[in-house]
């Protein structure tokens, strides 16, 4: 028959559909910033765009954006990889707890962070420098959240929990009897730690400090919420301003993204590297036995209340602060009388809300399902095939990750701006799944490699084609994995910012869009209270994953 | 050993074709599908014709000439619109002083012209008719949410069209509006933003975007091209926390807020973003010189958003106090309880704007936004629900007056917003940033 000689190419329609998502919006980012006039008038062939880069505002967006990676890198990664190493080698109190908490602080929105931070912070109406400081007497002092520490801050805040999960997974699948032969050979426990632990771990955390690095680089709420009223501009939030100028200049918006993707492609290339060489170090055993751990003894306390003070600041802090704000009248002047419920029920009649949280949840619900189905498929051809150009397949549909959404928002932009889809939800739909894609082959590479050949080769022994293998031996063991890539897309799609920022569908605005939009109009109680309900619901979703995702999903 | 069996076997061909197939032919269903759906989401491009029709309106003109004989040597033509902010018919004086040396004769004449301000009993029951036929009306504008609400609940319950609105800043309405323009989608009708941009703004773009219909309805201030009109006037003025200054702490004119005792303590609109906010920079440098801008700069104020975020801060006492920002602006917040309140002028001179209506020129409902704008320049109509929920100081007499705190009785204009726009605008926004320490 033909189609023998076609088979293959069988990979095609799908390389099709995931180059679709992907490939575009990168596209038109390069020839956007050769374009003058912006996506819709088109003029002609220029260098203008480049000539941003001679702006000493662009100038030091693009020195902020560095020094606020690397040195949230620095601040985040040592303390990440010492409460990894607290909570999985020694006895620290409450270490289930650390690891219940952590995933749930991961995937708090960013624009929330920024949000609390500044309620806590801020040189005027911040509960810390207003309330906390006078009460234990230094009154007068004050930390100014607006500066490029405050940003630093808040950043380091939103990276030490996947910092930990990728430390703290990777330590849990070393082999301790490593370490136990070191120590009974006398090393003491730095020793040890500095020379048997970390080169054993040396892969994972140069893989977390290089996402560490990228998602500093792609980083947009935080620098949007916090910079801008500091005067403090960075690459994405420049991309940003440019685009929505009257008029917008998109061109130079556009070469600032590719300097942007430059970088991250660079360093998301140098992770990809370092993903796959860790399977050499790999010790992975499947030994019941587990030494026991290390007793801290004198140590003990000072470490829990290390321990316990980063989960205090980092994660009960802020929703704590979020809390005040709700459930007090009138912030910052409220007094304990101030004391009331209401904001609750009356939070759902503020303009928009109920419709912007319709369209967020329809549109996560949706990209949710086909980015997992599309995902389960790319995943099935790059583990299971041998098909030509599967390495092709697997960097298409994890490139998205290395675009920011700012950029990705741009690229979509002009994409699409000559097709009917232009203007409405659904750009964003596909925006959104080009940018949950990678999301859920992570999630479900996972699961899929777990499965064993041979039972489906025992099913097509028995006759079944590929498709009913397909559908009845390997979704049926991957119901957990499947459920799993489903919520964390949700959760993506909900928490983000940027691409419904820019590619606005008038009218049908998404909750992060009216989130900042009720925050600019003062309605600062409203805001926390809608931000309280929406980290319920993400926190709900997350334990639902995790009851049906047994083990941590970046795990 | 034992080969690994499904390696060598790899994927069954006609399983793995049965898929790719399916997934071709779903994909096509499904890029037909959306594509349908992109078609029905995206509104249905419509050419509108340009309606031009005149009113009837009375108006009465008295001539008076008297003669008088002096010795003078100039001819001076003055012409004063005096806005009717009191009840009395608004009048047009134009007075031609002409002095003719030989012989020595002065002629004065006096022309008044009484024009009576629009009422909704003047609206043609046709065009509720033709307006009804098209359901709705769409109007993006920047006036605070509550007016916006309020017109749409009047106007809804007059003659049950909808008022379809959407609210934002300056530059994010004309933004917009030109962009969806550009892109060929026409959902908008009518657009109202100040003055300054409705000149600057469009002046390349007039005949393109707007329609010219507007011109047979009277108004107190016109584009004599008839692209846009003006009702209302918007005074500006400081907004200051009622809990953080008491009264006699508050300075009397924006340039008092260089002096260094309120460094920290200002906040207003973000140069890099809101173009808007540059034009009122521009405009204080003119009025007060450039070393009361710079005294600003100096005391660090708090800049971001347009208006309406600035006065948010002061709200939540980030900042006690703004540069002037618009009063309607301040009166939304206070209304609901806020601690914010305005600054008042001694001499009762505020800075203001004149706010202009302006039509699509591809209006998807014609009839229904002729039938708006005569709503809203209605005394009865829209004109009692700007001033009453707003503040917008109407430029019509007759308007009912039912909350005298939000009117400014006797308001004089200070002065008007200066034009800028283009190359000259980009070049003062770079100036401001570099002196506003954007850098």
């Amino acid at each position: 028959m033909m189609l023998h000689k076609l088979r293959k190419y069988s990979i095609l329609p799908l390389l099709l559909y995931v180059g679709f998502i992907s490939l575009p919006p990168i596209f038109y980012v390069i020839y956007g910033s050769f374009v003058a006039g912006g996506p819709l008038k088109p003029l002609g062939f220029t260098f203008e765009g480049y000539l941003a880069f001679t702006d000493s505002y662009v100038q030091s967006a693009i020195f902020n954006s560095f020094i606020i990676t690397i040195v949230k890198t620095c601040i985040a990664l040592p303390i990440a990889f010492l409460l990894a190493w607290l909570t999985t080698r020694t006895d620290v109190a409450g270490k289930g707890m650390v690891d219940t908490i952590m995933p749930a602080a991961l995937l708090l929105p960013g624009f929330i962070a920024a949000l609390v931070w500044i309620l806590l912070l801020s040189p005027s109406i911040g509960l810390i420098n207003t309330r906390v400081f006078p009460m234990i007497g230094l009154e007068g002092v004050t930390l100014n959240i607006y500066g490029l520490w405050g940003i630093i801050w808040v950043q380091s805040t939103l990276t030490v929990p996947y910092a930990y999960l990728i430390l703290a997974s990777a330590l849990r699948n070393i082999d301790p009897s490593n370490e136990e032969a070191a120590r009974i050979s006398g090393g003491r426990t730095f020793h040890v730690l500095r020379t048997v632990t970390f080169p054993l771990i040396r892969p994972a955390f140069l893989s977390c400090l290089i996402l560490s690095l990228v998602l500093g680089m792609e980083a947009f709420d935080i620098p949007l919420l916090i910079g801008g009223p500091a005067r403090i501009p960075v690459m994405t939030t420049e991309i940003y301003r440019r685009s929505i100028l009257l008029p917008p200049d998109h061109t130079s918006a556009a070469s600032i993204s590719l300097l942007v993707l430059t970088v991250a492609l660079v360093l998301v290339t140098l992770q990809r590297r370092y993903m796959s060489q860790e399977y050499r170090f790999a010790t992975i055993s499947a030994r019941g036995y587990r030494p026991p751990l290390l007793k801290l003894g004198k140590w003990k306390y000072i470490a829990s209340f290390f321990v316990w003070s980063i989960i205090a600041i980092y994660v009960f802090l802020p929703l704590a602060m979020l809390l005040i704000v709700s459930l007090f009248r009138g912030y910052p002047f409220s007094t304990l009388a101030d004391f009331t419920l209401d904001r609750f029920v009356s939070v759902w009649e503020y303009p928009m809300l109920k419709r912007s949280l319709m369209n967020t949840f329809i549109t996560a619900v949706i990209v949710g399902i086909v980015a997992t189905i599309v995902a389960l498929f790319v995943v099935y051809c790059i583990t299971r095939t041998n098909l030509k150009m599967k390495s092709l397949l697997d960097n298409l549909s994890m490139l998205p990750l290395a675009v920011p959404s700012i950029v990705l928002s741009l690229g979509f932009l002009w994409a699409y701006v000559t097709t009917p889809l232009w203007g409405t939800v659904w750009i964003l739909v596909l925006a959104f799944l080009a940018k949950g894609l990678p999301w859920g082959v992570r999630a479900t590479i996972g699961g899929m490699v777990q499965i064993e050949k041979g039972l489906e080769e025992s099913s097509r022994v028995c006759g079944a084609g590929w498709f009913q293998t397909f559908i009845k031996i390997v979704c049926r063991l991957l119901p957990g994995t499947i459920i799993a890539s489903f919520l964390l897309i949700i959760i993506i799609t909900i928490r983000e910012l940027a691409l419904p920022s820019l590619l606005k569908a008038y009218g049908s605005e998404f909750v992060s869009v009216l989130l900042l939009d009720m925050w600019n109009n003062g309605y600062i109680g409203e805001t926390c209270t809608l931000s309280s309900i929406l980290i319920i619901i993400i926190i709900l979703l997350t334990i639902t994953l995790r009851k049906v995702f047994k083990t941590s999903i970046l795990g | 050993m034992r080969k690994d069996l499904s390696a060598r076997r790899g994927v069954s061909r006609r399983g793995f074709l049965t898929v790719a197939v399916s997934a071709i032919v779903a994909g096509v269903v499904a890029g037909v599908g959306a594509y349908y759906a992109g078609t029905l989401a995206a509104p249905v491009k419509e050419v509108v014709k340009e309606i031009t029709k005149t009113l009837e309106r009375p108006i009465t003109i008295t001539e008076t000439r008297t003669e008088t004989r002096t010795v003078t040597t100039t001819e001076r033509i003055t012409t004063t619109v005096v806005p009717g902010v009191t009840p009395t018919p608004q009048t047009v004086t134009t007075t031609v002083t002409t002095t003719i040396t030989q012989p020595p004769i002065t002629q004065t004449v006096t022309k008044t012209v009484t024009v009576t301000p629009p009422t909704l009993a003047d609206i043609r029951e046709e065009l509720v008719q033709a307006a009804k036929k098209e359901g709705k009306v769409v109007l993006y504008t920047s006036m605070p949410v509550a007016i916006c609400d309020a017109l749409e609940k009047k106007f809804e319950q007059l003659y049950g069209i909808d008022l379809e609105w959407w609210r934002s800043d300056t530059d994010s309405v004309l933004n917009r509006f030109i962009t969806e323009f550009d892109g060929g989608k026409y959902i908008m009708d009518i657009i109202r933003v100040p003055l300054p941009f409705a000149e600057g703004s469009v002046l390349l773009r007039k005949t393109e975007l707007l329609s010219k219909y507007v011109e047979s309805i009277p108004a107190p201030y016109k584009d004599p091209e008839g692209y846009w009109l003006s009702d209302a006037l918007i005074p500006f003025s400081m907004c200051y926390n009622t809990k953080l200054l008491k009264p006699e702490e508050l300075p009397k004119k924006p340039p008092e807020l260089a002096d260094s005792k309120w460094r920290g303590k200002i906040a207003w609109s973000d140069l890099s973003t809101q173009s808007y906010a540059v034009v009122w920079m521009n405009t204080f440098e003119k009025r007060y010189g450039i070393d009361v801008v710079k005294g600003w700069a100096a005391n660090k104020p708090i800049l971001s958003g347009l208006f309406t975020v600035p006065i948010a801060k002061v709200a939540t006492g980030e900042a006690p106090i703004t540069l002037p920002v618009p009063i309607p602006l301040i009166m939304d917040p206070k209304s609901k309880g806020s601690p914010v309140d305005m600054v008042r002028s001694p001499d009762n001179a505020y800075p203001a704007e004149p706010s202009c209506w302006m039509v699509s020129s591809k209006a998807p409902h014609p009839n229904a936004a002729e039938l708006f704008i005569s709503f809203v320049l209605a005394v009865d109509g829209g004109q009692e629900v700007l001033l009453n929920v707003g503040g917008y100081q109407p430029v019509w007499p007759g308007v009912k007056v039912m909350k005298p705190e939000l009117y400014l009785k006797d308001m004089k204009v200070e002065y008007f917003p200066e034009p800028l726009w283009g190359d000259a605008l980009k070049k003062k926004q770079e100036e401001y940033m570099k002196i506003f320490g954007y850098h």
